[in-house]
């Protein structure tokens, strides 16, 4: 069983079954690409492909209505090679084989079977190492998606995929070689593909030449030498920058979340009332934390993502001027942010840690247990027992008597109240 | 085995052939009007084409040269043809070219001749 496809050659319909398609598909390229130096070679070109089309309409109208494979390469012999067509001094000279009363013509050899497809990266579609873009050849879908996976993965993995990246960015090589990059793409390795990736690294392989030759070999030397220092500062840059991201962007998540709860009424559905604790200073917490984040995602991601750009590239000014001034000024701002946040929050904690009862209330139970009533400062707990607290309906929190030089207070968790001298 | 002792003698006459079939393509058209499929079945005739590509590179170059011209006419079936035609500068290269070769077979012949009568 087989394929078939309708095509038209020069104004005729063929059924043609698939093997005989790709043998004439890439017979009438090679004569393209063969012709594509001379000057009418669109005109010789459609000029053969009517005569193609003429004889392989002969065979139609004698036999089985699907030209396969055989008909196709009776008709290359007859009109034959490209070589065998173009016209010159010595090349033209037609060569034993093609002798018209001899042995058959040898036939037109069809192209190598389609290679392997093997996974390579792809620095010529390179965001960061090709590994990607190199997985998206081999899987054939769009780069994008891979890196949008790549990116997502990272994150809810805690970068264990960043990780594999890495891995995958030192273990698999690149594709340099246009044969290689066939491979990568898993294309027949046809005159038309190897010339499409030839011309397409042809600009890159200039690049790389006159960096090569322009230099000499011990400048040369210390060039691979930064490069590999680079590459491996890149990789401990994203081994550490990565996790250290991941988590500030959790932490920027828990602070929001908090800030939400806390400014919405969802907080006191699960936290009970809330606002004494929003008006404390506790309650700034989040605010602080939501800042801090952000501005220690900033001073961690921004070099991360210089880093990324820079030290991967080969030629390094990837940024323009005025995006990395703009980067310069996020960076400073991020800085003063979390430095100032971080500030307060180790300000807010320390108070709350002055404030933190039960730690209070445990060293002042171990002076009780040694009770010397002339102490300026006497204070009774009262929160561990709920039948104590049953008698007073209105509170539900911990409450704690202080008796001071300065006056008798009564404090729950967010409020102290003075109740007497 | 004869195919392997052959290549001097394929190659002589591949190159008379080549040399000759520009001729025979300007003779051809000089009687008729002729589209290439015409050509290339009256060459063959005359063993005069090996691969029938070489004969569209030929034109092209002939009409390059203004030796010949052609027109689209209607085909009874498919789609319209190349009809191929000799122009003045044509057949004027076609006597130069009949001149020549009416030198070349003189002469030839004068050698040939020469040797048979050597021989003899």
């Amino acid at each position: 069983m087989k394929k078939t496809f309708s095509i038209n050659v020069a104004g005729f319909a063929f059924t043609i079954d698939e093997d005989a398609y790709s043998l004439l598909n890439d017979y009438l390229n090679t004569i393209e690409n063969a012709f594509s130096r001379q000057e009418d070679a669109r005109e010789i070109v459609s000029d053969i492909e009517s005569r193609v089309a003429e004889l392989l309409m002969e065979h139609a109208s004698e036999g089985s209505p699907i030209i396969t494979i055989a008909q196709v390469e009776e008709v290359i012999n007859r009109i034959g090679k490209p070589e065998d067509m173009i016209e010159g001094d010595e090349e033209t000279i037609i060569s034993e084989t093609s002798e018209f009363t001899g042995p058959t013509p040898p036939p037109y050899i069809p192209p190598l079977p389609p290679v392997k497809k093997k996974l390579y990266r792809d620095p010529q579609n390179a965001m960061l190492g090709g590994v990607c873009s190199g997985l998206a050849w081999y899987l054939n879908i769009d780069p994008t998606v891979v890196r949008l996976v790549t990116v997502l993965l990272t994150i809810l993995s805690a970068s264990t995929v960043g990780l594999a990246y890495i891995i995958m960015w030192i273990v698999v090589p690149d594709a340099r070689t246009p044969l290689e990059r066939i491979q990568m793409m898993g294309e027949q390795p046809t005159m038309e593909n190897i010339a499409k990736t030839v011309t397409g690294s042809f600009k890159e392989e200039t690049e790389n030449v006159t960096d090569k030759y322009c230099g000499n070999s011990f400048s040369d030397s210390l060039a691979t030498f930064f490069g590999v220092l680079a590459k491996a500062l890149v990789i401990i840059g994203l081994i550490i920058g990565i996790p250290l991201l991941v988590v500030l962007v959790l932490g920027l998540l828990g602070c929001l979340f908090a800030l939400v709860m806390f400014a919405t009424d969802l907080g006191s559905a699960f936290f009970g009332e809330t606002t004494s604790f929003w008006y404390s200073e506790a309650g700034s917490l989040p605010v602080w934390g939501v800042l801090c984040g952000i501005g220690s995602i900033l001073v961690v991601g921004i070099p991360l993502f210089i880093l990324v750009r820079m030290g991967l590239r080969k030629n390094g000014n990837v940024l323009s001027k005025g995006v990395r001034n703009s980067l310069v000024i996020i960076w400073i701002l991020g800085f003063v942010l979390a430095g100032f946040s971080t500030g307060r929050i180790v300000n807010v904690a320390h108070e709350m840690d002055s404030n933190n009862f039960i730690d209070r209330i445990d060293k002042i139970e171990e002076r009780l247990d040694n009770v010397d009533f002339d102490e300026e400062e006497i204070v009774i707990h009262t929160d561990s027992d709920p039948v104590h607290d049953a008698t007073d309906s209105t509170k539900r929190e911990k409450e704690v008597i202080s008796i001071t030089q300065e006056g008798i207070y009564i404090s729950t968790d967010s409020v102290k109240m003075k109740i007497g001298k | 085995m004869t195919e392997k002792t052959k290549p001097t003698d394929t190659n002589i006459r591949s190159q008379m052939r080549k040399g000759i079939l520009e001729y025979c393509v300007l003779l051809l058209l000089s009687r008729t009007r002729a589209y290439p499929s015409d050509i290339i079945n009256g060459l063959k005739e005359a063993d005069l084409i090996v691969v029938e590509g070489t004969l569209y590179t030929l034109l092209n170059r002939l009409r390059k040269e203004g030796k010949l011209n052609y027109e689209w006419e209607e085909s009874p079936k498919g789609p319209p043809r190349k009809y191929y035609f000799i122009t003045p500068a044509g057949e004027e290269n076609l006597r130069e070219m009949s001149a020549a070769w009416d030198e070349i077979v003189a002469n030839v012949n004068h050698f040939r001749n020469l040797k048979t009568e050597k021989t003899n």
